[in-house]
């Protein structure tokens, strides 16, 4: 029995020392990887639609020559549209109960960026004019529109009646007699100046207090904030404090491709629509008329997870860095009627990826 | 006939093994040796456990006592991830960020009163239930400080006993021990400064806490009678 009492002894005292082994307390390891992150930032000119609406010297009625009476809304920027969907620009009286589709002719100016063989930047604008239009898709980053009528021959629109504003819509389907809920640019003769205003972006209303401007300049009056990280594959925007987009838009999330060496642009990459926090992540798509999703017409807070390799496969790196050449993760405010997966010219917010993420 | 021999063999055995094992009225001690598993809730590993029990016998079937059980293992770290943020995320070149698995040491110290009941037996099956306090000690070196986590148990079990003579004998032991009170933020070092809110997908969160853990123990002891015969 002693030899069991010794043979006991041993096994407790070498189970003591084990468990008093110094290191003991480095339990701490690395297992949950890398990531790598960087700030969104808010962009000098965030692109999203602006410009001038003219209305008739004469003002709300027609002068004595309606013939030079001309309505002009210079449109810069607004997203190009997808198949079947126009941009359709109304005249309507003051508490917007008539409406009338205005046709006029439209100048589209477009300005390409290229390098000369000394590889400085040359601008090139070209323009070209459709007449009769009354209804139209185009747009881009680099692309403004001048859309004049005038007021004669406009079927529906008598001298005596009252213009008090101008509304640019988005239809998506055959144009009624009024435009669709889609009224997102529109200009006020009462709040015009020496006959012009600038344009407002945002959601209309009959009356100026129910309206919803998002912008009246190429920047949006909050300023957002956020950041991005990637980790193993999968990218995660953590933001907050975006405006509720105008009725008809929604914010996405793209990344860019660039050309290392010029900076060039090179492709686009859809991360999807913005999603709110987490875990539940509920769309924001509809939170341009879903007032559930706002919060005193603000999206308090956005947390989207974009699982990389559920992405097209040509578009991205290798595995291990996926987004190898990709420059830019951008918030996009995009038109709905636009197409889905290209990305349009309002980047609200944009994160500059790293070295560690992009590759060079 | 053959009923009442039977009968009469089983008395007769049933007494001499009674004469063997039993000591009323007398101490024994067993040094117990195993494992300690926590509940999956209570984010702790399985741990080593040694445990010291000092009974006393009323009769030959009860029995009260105190039961010590000293556990060290360590907490799961897995479900203490810490987000280490290394650089500026507003400067050109962001940040670096460490997902760091957060691990210490953890002493468990369970002390009970108990009480026994058994089948005497050259072979005695038994059953305990207890009462008690437990502290849980977690590393100085690792929280920067001393931390503590203390509260009242409850345990309940049972085992076999092998007697080898009046005095030796071996126990095969199984314990459930619920700790009151629980606190399962308090193993973790960093006090949740540092949360994962960004790949919770990626990196799961542990179940949710609860304000008890349940440990089950499973040891082997060493029986000792002092005073008994041989």
């Amino acid at each position: 029995m002693i030899n069991m009492r010794l043979l006991l002894l041993g096994v407790a005292s070498v189970a003591v020392l084990t468990a008093c082994e110094d290191t003991r307390s480095l339990t701490t390891a690395p297992g949950g990887g890398l990531g790598f992150g960087v700030s969104l930032a808010k962009p000098a000119a965030s692109n999203v639609p602006r410009g001038i609406i003219r209305f008739p010297v004469a003002g709300r009625l027609a002068s004595a020559n309606p013939a030079n009476d001309s309505i002009v809304v210079t449109l810069t920027t607004p997203d190009t549209l997808g198949a079947g969907a126009q941009y359709v620009v109304w005249a309507t009286n003051d508490s917007a109960t008539r409406f009338v589709r205005l046709t006029g002719d439209l100048v589209v100016t477009r300005t390409n960026t290229t390098q000369n063989q000394a590889g400085d930047l040359v601008f090139r604008t070209t323009s070209t004019t459709r007449n009769g239009v009354n209804g139209f898709g185009v747009g881009g980053s680099n692309v403004t529109l001048r859309f004049r009528a005038f007021r004669a021959g406009q079927a529906g629109l008598a001298n005596t009646d009252s213009i008090g504003a101008i509304i640019v819509s988005t239809e998506t389907g055959t144009v009624g007699a009024a435009p669709s809920a889609v009224r997102s640019i529109w200009g006020r003769f009462s709040e015009a100046s020496a006959s012009q205003t600038a344009i407002r972006f945002g959601t209309f209303a009959p009356r100026t207090a129910d309206q919803f401007v998002y912008s009246t300049t190429a920047v949006p009056v909050i300023t957002p904030r956020g950041r991005v990280e990637l980790r193993e594959g999968v990218l995660v925007a953590i933001d907050s404090n975006y405006f509720r987009p105008p009725r008809g838009y929604f914010y996405a999330m793209f990344a860019v491709k660039v050309d290392s060496l010029s900076g060039r642009p090179l492709d686009t990459l859809y991360l999807g629509e913005r999603t709110g926090p987490a875990p539940q992540r509920a769309s924001l798509f509809n939170a341009d008329a879903d007032a559930a999703l706002t919060t005193n017409n603000v999206i308090v807070a956005m947390n989207q997870r974009v699982k990389l390799d559920t992405l097209p496969a040509q578009k991205l790196g290798p595995a291990e860095r996926p987004l190898k050449e990709y420059g830019f993760v951008n918030v996009v405010l995009q038109n709905k009627a636009a197409p889905l997966n290209r990305m349009g010219a309002g980047i609200i917010m944009q994160a500059a990826l790293p070295p560690s993420i992009r590759g060079r | 006939m053959k009923r009442y021999a039977l009968i009469m063999a089983a008395l007769a055995l049933g007494a001499g093994v009674a004469g063997a094992q039993v000591s009323p009225k007398r101490f024994a001690v067993v040094t117990r040796l195993g494992v300690m598993t926590p509940e999956r809730a209570a984010s702790q590993d399985m741990a080593g456990l040694i445990g010291l029990d000092a009974e006393y016998a009323l009769n030959k079937y009860f029995g009260i006592g105190t039961a010590l059980d000293i556990g060290r293992g360590n907490n799961r770290r897995e479900d203490f991830v810490q987000r280490l943020r290394f650089g500026n995320p507003a400067v050109a070149g962001g940040d670096t960020i460490f997902y760091q698995f957060l691990g210490q040491p953890v002493n468990t110290l369970n002390l009970a009163l108990m009480g026994t009941a058994r089948i005497p037996g050259k072979v005695s099956p038994y059953a305990m239930a207890g009462v008690g306090t437990y502290v849980l000690i977690m590393d100085a070196q690792a929280n920067g400080s001393t931390r503590t986590l203390s509260g009242a148990s409850f345990s309940v079990g049972g085992g076999v006993n092998f007697q080898f003579s009046e005095k030796y004998g071996m126990q095969l032991d199984a314990r459930a021990t619920q700790l009151q009170g629980f606190k399962r933020e308090r193993l973790d070092p960093s006090d949740g400064r540092f949360p994962n809110v960004w790949f919770p997908e990626d990196i799961p969160a542990p179940p949710a806490a609860k304000n008890t853990a349940l440990n089950t123990a499973f040891t082997l002891g060493f029986r000792y009678v002092p005073g008994a015969g041989n």
